[in-house]
């Protein structure tokens, strides 16, 4: 009774504060409470003068006009006839209608439809009608994830048609993810449920993180909303309590760090050598135990302080690597879902990315893993007309590192957030080396890829490798790249031959050691990188495609089983290819062979 | 109905009726002052008349609405979450719900606040259920303002968190109280509506939280208070 009393006392003193009153006077009229009520009213004094937070304008203007937006669209809605008061029934009934009278024509043609046509609005419509009748949760979540799949499909078809990937596709994705994720994350749900939105959210998040090239600017907001939700789902349904991904960075992209993984003393992470933090955020994909000492593919973030954030390690085990490779060459034949690449068959399934129409003739690369008798890609990078003329590669010493800049060999090149660096084996540290695949733009170098290697070449040794355009005032072109020569006396190769310039630096010059021609591109040729098994005497697996050396190829540096290696080859008498020119990027192994097996 | 797609700056694009409007809702929708009866029916029907226009969609009363709601949800957010984008994201989502059941708001002689933030307080729970976080207290450093000299945004920066963080250890309900009536400056009725709670369990969550306030506060803030 003294507590409700003091509490009704207490609230008419705080009124009396609002008011206006001093303390003094709201204190005199309760004398026998002054000194309970005291720091009671201080307290609420403090909280009330706490200073409110100022959103930024930005934010504010951005909310705006989504709330404009969303005002308009009500507007309308309301403005319909009266039966927009049933609108799930009236849609429904539509569908029906449309169905019955019209041979289905119009929800046909919509469900055939992609992102950036006029019908597209309707399919998705024509999905929510489907979840209106769908009553059970687990069947609705099972439904929103098949939709969320085939969202995946749309967005390779875009990509594949070269069109930029929108915005409307990607939240479509994402709203049906959130919807299933709020399903499936209660307790109790199916376990093969589960399952399926585990293997749906992770096959999501690797698209995203493969496409974000071909994300348009406009749309570069919702990729990152779009991923942070993927990424969050995944996360709450391995019940891993983290901190919400942040949209805003993950529009900046995601890039991809492969190498060992190591803890220092102070227990911060490094993969390959490049500091990256590992927390409860982190999605650690494969083999269960210590991360520590394995080769991993991270896949990162720069946060707003500059750090590298792993989004998820994917550990490799000595079978991913093996079996993971890059071919290059030009398509011999194509079939609905495979296609042949210099004797290669290369698989294609509705998960593939590709960023062209592929037909006969067209070079391609492949980035893809063994699969049994074939290869599985996972994406086709088609090579336009021209390209291989403001495209090369060089290998240098990594002299600085920087956010957005490395320093290789003298070279500044530009990076990315989502500019993978294979690290290999190795260790990004003082004195290393690093082959840089990169293009010339409007005079600025972009770093496509960045592979550290092993090399006991000299401090100041670097290669140029690319088509041969041409020499112009003692400066050889290749692959865009102008190379100063200064006073080498080696002879020039002929134009549009591909090339690989080995030498040192001397006063900003390439003192040319020696000129290697490469085999020349077509059909028939094809170009392997990946990871070296030895089979026998000149027998080797170069990831999974079967390699013969000859007398007649070429190598830069020493065969050695478990490294990785950059093959020239093409179809040998066997199942075999035969190897015309080998380049080892790795003095070590990633893996150490033990009887004809790879073993850690 | 021509939408003006820029944010509307302090009413420079709206009526003076809909500014004389909310110039008085700004300045009295929650708070009780010496003539409150007189002030508070004059109040609520004029905010009920802007409401009545929001739910046309009429422009003006949207921006009113947007205006005032998105500072005050926004700072909401920052306390209960401890995070910008965190509470930008609350307001945004926030008002968008508001907008799609505005249609359905019956006003029943509240302040529309307390509708507003019971939607509010409904999202952050919804938040904290759907993700299951540990607590977060990773802001604080600076929330971002592009029109504040950085002396004043420290200042500012350092009084909410040293909030955020006393306020960590109350309870879901006396923190809503803490906020919603001396911060947003609802009025027990409103604050009993928001919480779904009677206006006597109100004033004893208050009591409440100011004791665990008063163990928390730095003494100094404390006994600024005259």
């Amino acid at each position: 009774m003294r507590h409700r009393h003091f509490e009704s006392i207490l609230d008419e003193c705080l009124r009396g504060v609002e008011r206006g009153e001093s303390l003094e006077a709201i204190l005199g009229r309760h004398p026998q409470w002054a000194d309970e009520l005291r720091p009671l009213l201080a307290a609420a004094q403090r909280a009330r003068r706490t200073p409110a937070a100022k959103p930024r304008l930005v934010a504010q203007q951005a909310g705006w006009q989504r709330f404009m937006g969303q005002a308009v669209a009500l507007r309308r809605a309301r403005q319909r006839p009266a039966f927009a008061l049933w609108r799930p029934l009236a849609a429904a009934a539509s569908l029906v209608l449309v169905l019955s009278f019209a041979g289905g024509a119009t929800a046909y043609a919509a469900s055939k439809s992609m992102p950036d046509d006029r019908l597209y609005a309707v399919k998705l419509a024509t999905e929510e009608a489907r979840l209106w009748f769908t009553f059970d949760e687990n069947d609705r979540a099972d439904v929103l994830l098949d939709q969320a799949d085939t969202r995946l499909v749309e967005i390779g078809k875009q990509v594949e048609k070269g069109d930029p990937v929108g915005d409307n596709v990607l939240a479509a994705m994402r709203h049906r993810m959130d919807r299933a994720g709020v399903i499936i994350e209660k307790p109790g749900a199916p376990t093969d449920l589960v399952a399926r939105a585990n293997e749906v959210s992770a096959r999501q998040e690797e698209l995203l993180v493969s496409i974000q090239g071909w994300v348009s600017f406009k749309a570069a907001p919702e990729y990152g909303r779009t991923l942070a939700v993927v990424h969050d789902t995944r996360l709450a349904l391995r019940n891993e309590p983290a901190a919400p991904s942040d949209p805003l960075v993950l529009a900046n992209g995601v890039g991809q760090v492969v190498g060992r993984v190591e803890q220092t003393e102070g227990g911060s992470w490094t993969v390959g050598g490049v500091p990256v933090v590992v927390d409860r955020s982190t999605i650690v994909e494969g083999e269960a135990g210590s991360l520590v000492g394995k080769v991993a593919t991270a896949a990162i973030v720069r946060e707003g302080d500059q750090t590298l954030h792993a989004l998820t390690v994917s550990l490799q085990n000595q079978g991913d690597v093996a079996n993971g490779m890059r071919i290059a060459g030009v398509v011999d034949e194509v079939e609905n879902d495979r296609i042949r690449v210099g004797d290669r068959i290369v698989t294609i399934d509705s998960h593939t990315i590709k960023d062209g129409h592929l037909q006969e003739g067209s070079q391609v690369e492949v980035i893809g893993e063994n699969a049994g008798t074939s290869f599985a890609a996972s994406i086709i990078h088609i090579v336009q007309p021209g390209e291989a003329k403001t495209a090369f590669a060089y290998e240098g010493e990594v002299e600085q590192v920087e956010p957005d800049r490395w320093l290789v060999g003298g070279l500044s090149f530009e990076v990315n957030s989502w500019t993978p660096v294979d690290a290999g084996a190795l260790f990004l540290e003082p004195g290393a080396h690093a082959r840089v695949e990169a293009v010339q733009e409007g005079g600025a170098l972009t770093a496509q890829r960045i592979t550290l290697l092993t090399t006991e070449e000299a401090k100041d040794a670097v290669a140029v490798e690319g088509v041969f355009q041409g020499v112009v005032d003692n400066h050889w072109l290749v692959g865009g790249l102008e190379v100063d020569v200064g006073t080498s006396t080696a002879q020039a190769p002929a134009t549009d031959t591909l090339v690989r310039v080995v030498g040192t630096r001397s006063d900003g010059a390439l003192a040319i050691q020696r000129v290697e021609l490469l085999p020349p591109g077509g059909a028939g040729l094809v170009r392997l990188e990946g990871v070296m098994t030895r089979l026998g005497q000149d027998a080797w697996l170069v990831g999974p495609a079967r390699v013969q050396i000859t007398g007649e190829t070429g190598i830069d540096g020493q065969l050695i089983a478990g490294g990785r290696a950059l093959v020239w080859a093409r179809p040998g008498l066997s199942d075999s290819l035969e190897a015309l020119y080998v380049d080892v990027l790795d003095t070590q192994p990633l893996f150490v062979q033990d009887s004809g097996s790879l073993t850690y | 109905m021509v939408v003006d797609w820029l944010l509307p700056n302090g009413g420079a694009s709206a009526g003076m009726s809909v500014q004389a409007l909310s110039a008085l809702v700004f300045a009295g929708s929650i708070r009780t002052t010496a003539h409150e009866h007189t002030y508070q029916s004059a109040q609520v029907q004029q905010e009920e008349e802007l409401v009545r226009r929001a739910q046309q969609y009429d422009q003006e009363a949207l921006s009113w609405f947007y205006q005032l709601f998105y500072p005050k949800l926004y700072n909401y957010g920052c306390l209960q979450l401890g995070d910008a984008q965190l509470a930008e994201d609350l307001a945004s989502e926030v008002l968008l719900r508001v907008l799609e059941s505005l249609h359905d708001y019956r006003f029943r002689g509240l302040p529309v606040a307390a509708w507003v933030f019971r939607i509010a307080r409904n999202y952050v729970i919804d938040l904290h259920r759907r993700r299951q976080r540990r607590p977060q207290v990773p802001l604080f450093d600076g929330i971002p303002s592009a029109d504040d000299d950085p002396h004043a945004l420290a200042e500012r920066s350092l009084a909410q968190k040293e909030l955020y963080v006393a306020m960590r250890d109350l309870t879901e309900e006396q923190r809503q109280v803490v906020i919603l009536k001396f911060i947003e400056g609802l009025d027990n009725a409103a604050v009993a509506r928001v919480l779904g709670r009677s206006e006597g369990a109100v004033k004893s969550l208050q009591h409440r939280a100011l004791l665990a306030l008063r163990k928390m506060l730095s003494p100094e803030g404390t006994e600024e208070a005259t």
